[in-house]
């Protein structure tokens, strides 16, 4: 299978470069990786939970002995 | 210790060679135990039967999907990661004894967890939600399993270090390897989900700590039950790069493409877990739609990326060869005589057309809502699962017989129908299940008859149809399951040794010659293909949110 054939050998440069290095940089992908998936789902998921109101004594009581 | 492959040229570590060998045969008697739950399921769902008594139904369930979802197919992973980071790189596996480690705690943890299931110690289904409770050895197999993997994942980075640090691959790695390092970093946000969910659920099962919380539960689960199978997707697409360039000597159109499709893997797909939340009271609609469209629509794109790039590779190679009549001569004249190829071809269609159609549609909060916990969410990933990903595995397949196991495949001609069959058997089946699902029919239940019940239901009368057709689909795809079963086994077991490239029943093409037209569009059947599919993914896109609003109806 052939080598990238997109190099960083024309004008705009910055943006390009960084985008093959971290193409080629397994271990910045897996902790971006980490990162996003910690963040947007982990993080804000448990944040959501623990915010969750407990259920009212009244109802529990209710549904627990109906 | 190498040997050079006869066929491919390939530097073949042996340490690592044995490796992918056991690996590739405890996925095999994954999937034989996965295939027997699965025609067992089929007989006792539809009602006309209903073979299994309810405890057992449960259990075989429990099987058929720790067997089908995980152990096969990261078993099969496995195998694949060390083949992609040692043969392929020509490079010698890492630390072998790691290696056995590895595969040791996998099997160890196979073998435990389905000791206890088929004991009816663990009758919790995959999921395990707590407060359901399982014996903690069943914990403890999937822990050890999940252990095991990972170190299997680490040896694979192991591997391309080495690689790197010998010389053996430059800057960039094949974009086959490449994919299969995306998977690779999927696999390890799985399985670090699956230490921190499973550790403490264990811990209870054991009695030592009082409770999980079952809405933190399913949370942290869903980072491991939907993530594995993005493992999967990618692991899957990696091998349809790797099957164009074997079968049809086609590179990709553009690697640099399908390298950021593979990064948008690694970014966004995993949070896509939140669709197996979107009824959940404990988290909010803003969690849920951004985490299964916004961010994830990323993903998706990244899906619809592969889904051109690699049937426009094979019509590009093909096209360059010579087969430039009309939009589909390419597609007329592909190896279909070799049954990887038609595996993979098969596979990206059922893919698409099933899997991903439904797969978007259903992973939205508001249609989610028609289908949620019916049977049409099993048709779907049915289609995501079986067609693509099985599918995909056991094409590659045919070429791992004789260049690793160096073995000739039995009943060659058999091989040729049978991604035919089991293609059908499962189209078939999980397209039936999606209708099932669209009238209602719940996934996970016994007894739709709710005989005893204290309520009644009656189902729309038409969806006895859907009940045969799936177990007609089902039965076809049992048979094109064992067919595959018994070619690996005997070939693998009891096959004629390959001793040379005469020995070799499939084929490994020559790069396609390079292109010589300036601006003519490389790829106008892939082209039109592609908008067909999105003629159909809009059609059912419009059908379900009108049905949407047929059954909420807002005034
Ligand atoms: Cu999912």
């Amino acid at each position: 299978m052939s080598e990238d054939q997109n190099t960083i050998s024309n004008g705009e440069q910055p943006k390009k470069a960084f985008l093959h290095g971290l193409l080629d940089n397994y271990f910045l992908m897996l902790v971006l990786g980490l990162v996003v998936y910690a963040l947007s789902y982990c993080i804000w998921g448990v944040i959501e939970i623990l915010g969750t109101q407990p259920i009212p004594d009244e109802i529990k009581q209710t549904l627990l002995n109906p | 210790m190498f040997r050079t492959c006869d066929i491919t040229g390939f530097k073949v570590c042996l340490a690592s060679q044995k490796l992918i060998r056991i690996n590739a045969v405890f996925a095999v008697v994954s999937l034989l135990i996965a295939v027997l739950g699965a025609i067992l399921l089929v007989f006792t769902r539809w009602q006309e039967v209903h073979l299994l008594s309810s405890p057992w139904y449960y259990r075989i369930l429990t099987l058929h999907g720790l067997n089908a979802l995980i152990f096969w197919i990261v078993f099969f992973e496995i195998a694949g990661l060390y083949f992609g980071s040692t043969v392929v790189l020509n490079t010698r596996f890492c630390s072998p004894l790691l290696g056995w480690v590895s595969f040791i705690l996998m099997a160890g943890g196979f073998i435990m967890v389905d000791v206890m299931v088929l004991q009816g110690k663990a009758d919790v289904l995959m999921t395990s939600y707590v407060p359901l409770k399982a014996h903690p050895l069943y914990y403890l197999g999937i822990i050890l399993f999940a252990v095991g993997a990972l170190l299997g994942v680490g040896l694979f980075f192991g591997n391309l270090v080495k690689a790197k640090r010998e010389g053996n691959v430059g800057e960039s790695l094949p974009l086959f390897t490449f994919g299969l390092m995306a998977a690779a970093i999927i696999a390890v946000m799985t399985l670090l989900s699956g230490a921190v969910v499973y550790v403490p659920t264990f811990l209870w099962s054991l009695g030592l700590i009082e409770s999980v919380d079952s809405a933190w539960y399913r949370l942290i689960w869903w980072g491991l039950g939907h993530s594995s199978q993005q493992i999967n997707v990618a692991a899957m697409i990696a091998i349809w790069y790797l099957t164009a360039s074997l079968t049809v000597g086609g590179n990709s159109v553009n690697e640099k493409v399908s390298r950021i499709a593979f990064l948008l893997y690694v970014l966004f797909i995993c949070i896509a877990s939140a669709h197996h939340l979107l009824v959940d009271p404990a988290v909010s609609s803003t969690w849920k739609v951004w985490n299964t469209s916004y961010a994830m629509y990323l993903a998706v794109l990244a899906s619809m990326i592969h889904a051109f790039a690699v049937p426009a590779t094979i019509e590009s190679a093909q096209r360059r060869k010579g087969y430039t009549n009309g939009l589909f001569e390419w597609f007329a004249r592909a190896p279909w005589g070799n049954p990887a190829f038609s595996s993979v071809f098969l596979a990206i269609i059922g893919f698409g057309f099933i899997g991903g159609i439904t797969g978007v549609i259903y992973g939205m909060e508001q249609t989610n809502i028609i289908v949620h916990n019916t049977m049409a969410i099993v048709g779907h990933f049915k289609g995501t699962v079986v067609l693509g990903t099985t599918l995909t595995f056991m094409g590659i397949t045919y070429y791992i017989i004789p260049l690793i196991f160096r073995k000739k495949i039995v009943a060659f001609k058999l091989a040729k129908i049978q991604p035919w069959l089991f293609f059908f058997g499962i189209a078939i089946l999980s397209v039936s299940m999606i209708a099932l699902g669209m009238f209602g029919v719940p996934r996970r239940h016994w007894d739709i008859t709710f005989s005893g019940a204290i309520f009644s239901h009656d189902f729309n009368p038409v969806i006895g149809i859907f009940w045969v057709l799936m177990v007609l689909g089902g039965v076809v795809a049992f048979l094109g399951a064992l067919i595959w079963l018994l070619i690996v086994v005997i070939s693998v077991f009891f096959g004629p040794a390959v001793n040379g490239p005469e020995d070799f029943q499939l084929s490994i093409a020559e790069p396609a010659p390079q292109a010589d037209h300036g601006h003519k569009f490389i790829a106008p059947g892939t082209l039109v293909a592609s908008l067909i599919f999105m003629a159909a993914l809009l059609i059912f896109f419009f059908l379900n949110w009108k049905w949407l609003s047929a059954i909420w109806e807002i005034q």
